[in-house]
């Protein structure tokens, strides 16, 4: 499974991205991402989840998962990602913390 | 305006929600019968905060503040817990949202004559402790919203504290609250940076009228005791010169412009609101410098006046730094020591604020825009209060 997980804006307008190929991740790791993304139903999501009006200093995420030929991404504000995304958004925004490969 | 998003009851006590039931429009009929129905288990405290809330939307003539505890959720606006009057609750978060609001209130009110986000005494609502490892914080068109920062993470990878912990972030986020019945500066691109600026300046100025600084004596610091010990960096970003606010190995260098030249245009930030804005807010701090003494007084009253009167949802740079030359112009005088100021804050970032002024579109929205802006307020100040 690859991902690649961009977040953008907030206070601080701080961009953070990564590219993340499960297959090299430590085996618990891997799992633990392939759980979130059934658990958010990632591939069931529309491709854009906006909340109505464009709150100042949100986050903006984009998130592309490529798996087993089907590949989806999701652009959303921070507030409109449903609760089941969110570990998965938390997970990942870790990840691009400790890459930095901007 | 978002009444969609926070439903009646958030608002509203059900005394009126039955008279709307009764008399609203079909729409707002329907919405108040369905707040109505909601279930008895949550009655008791929708009550109270309804109550809370009502009162603090009411037009009044001072500070009305509620604080609301999200829990680590997500759902606005949460548990109230602190109210106008009460006494400190001895919650970090709580008490700075308290303080921070107040004393933003204090700078609008006291300095500029403003009663409140809209002028109306609309009621201050902040909610903390919202979601969990949350290193944000943000005005969602009817209050603030602030994180925690990495509570969640092991220690050594926090980089955030709580968003409340610096009180220009309290500011920066009511002064959204402002733009949005002013000048309404569209969210994106120059106009956004705009906006983002206007956040940051009346931000600083309510930390330096806490801290009692003159322009000389400030550090011009956005966000200082924000970042947690393990981050290279004074604060999230810098007017005094833009782009050295931080420089860390996790989280990069900050990355603002201080002139027209390196205005980076990018596809992320809503075209990089957030990073062009280093631009407005270094105009006028060097503007502040230049007149001396407390910038939130005549340095702030143009940048006010500006964004309250003079500013349209679409303005550019170039706008903004006309509008307040005019401005200046007509608060100390034409040729004024602070119309020079201004002229020299502009240029500074090279931009000549006094070059004659072009309107995006239609030129006429540069006489068209005042007198909406003057009419709106003129209509606003002769509605009765609400019942």
């Amino acid at each position: 499974m690859n991902v690649e997980f961009e977040r953008s804006g907030g206070l601080m307008g701080l961009r953070l991205h990564v590219i993340i190929d499960t297959g090299t991740l430590p085996e618990h790791e891997a799992l633990a991402l392939h759980d979130m993304v059934e658990t958010a139903r990632f591939f069931d999501l529309p491709e854009t989840l906006d909340t109505p009006a464009a709150y100042p200093d949100q986050f903006t995420y984009r998130l592309t998962i490529d798996t087993e030929g089907y590949t989806h991404t999701v652009s959303m504000t921070d507030t409109a990602a449903p609760p089941e995304l969110q570990p998965l958004l938390r997970q990942l925004t870790r990840m691009a913390r400790s890459a930095r490969d901007t | 305006m978002p009444s969609h998003i926070h439903p009646l009851y958030c608002i509203i006590p059900p005394h009126m929600l039955m008279e709307i039931a009764e008399r609203g429009t079909p729409e707002q009929r329907d919405r108040a019968r369905e707040n109505l129905n909601v279930s008895n288990a949550f009655r008791a405290q929708r009550m109270k905060q309804a109550l809370a809330a009502a009162r603090a939307a009411m037009p009044s003539d001072g500070k009305q503040r509620v604080i609301y505890d999200a829990k680590t959720g997500t759902n606005l606006p949460g548990h109230l817990v602190r109210i106008e009057g009460d006494g400190p609750t001895h919650d970090l978060a709580v008490d700075e949202a308290y303080d921070g609001s107040g004393a933003t209130y204090d700078l609008y009110h006291d300095i500029y004559g403003r009663n409140s986000i809209d002028d109306e005494g609309l009621g201050l609502i902040s909610t903390v402790h919202y979601d969990l490892g949350y290193d944000n914080a943000f005005w969602d068109g009817s209050q603030m919203v602030y994180g925690d920062g990495d509570e969640d993470l092991p220690e050594p990878e926090r980089l955030f504290n709580r968003f409340t912990a610096a009180i220009d972030i309290i500011g920066h986020e009511l002064t959204h609250g402002v733009t949005e019945h002013e000048a309404q500066l569209v969210y994106a691109n120059q106009s956004g940076a705009l906006n983002e600026s206007m956040s940051d300046v009346f931000g600083v100025l309510v930390k330096q009228r806490a801290l009692n600084q003159t322009a000389a004596a400030a550090d011009w610091i956005i966000g200082a005791g924000l970042f947690s010990p393990y981050v290279n960096g004074q604060g999230i970003r810098s007017m005094k010169a833009p782009g050295t606010a931080y420089d860390d190995p996790i989280l990069g260098k900050d990355p603002q412009p201080d002139h027209m030249n390196d205005y980076k245009e990018v596809p992320y930030d809503n075209g990089g609101v957030h990073i062009n804005s280093g631009i407005p807010n270094y105009a006028f701090y060097v503007t502040a410098c230049e007149i001396g003494g407390f910038a939130w007084e005549k340095a702030g009253r143009i940048w006010y006046v500006t964004l309250r009167d003079k500013l349209h949802p679409q303005s550019t740079f170039q706008n903004a730094a006309n509008l307040t030359y005019q401005a200046a112009g007509e608060l100390y005088g034409s040729g004024s020591l602070e119309q020079q100021a201004v002229v020299t804050g502009w240029a500074a970032v090279g931009i000549n604020a006094a070059a004659p002024s072009v309107e995006p579109g239609d030129g006429c929205a540069a006489l068209l825009n005042p007198l909406l802006n003057a009419v709106n307020r003129l209509f606003r100040q002769s509605q009765p209060p609400a019942q």
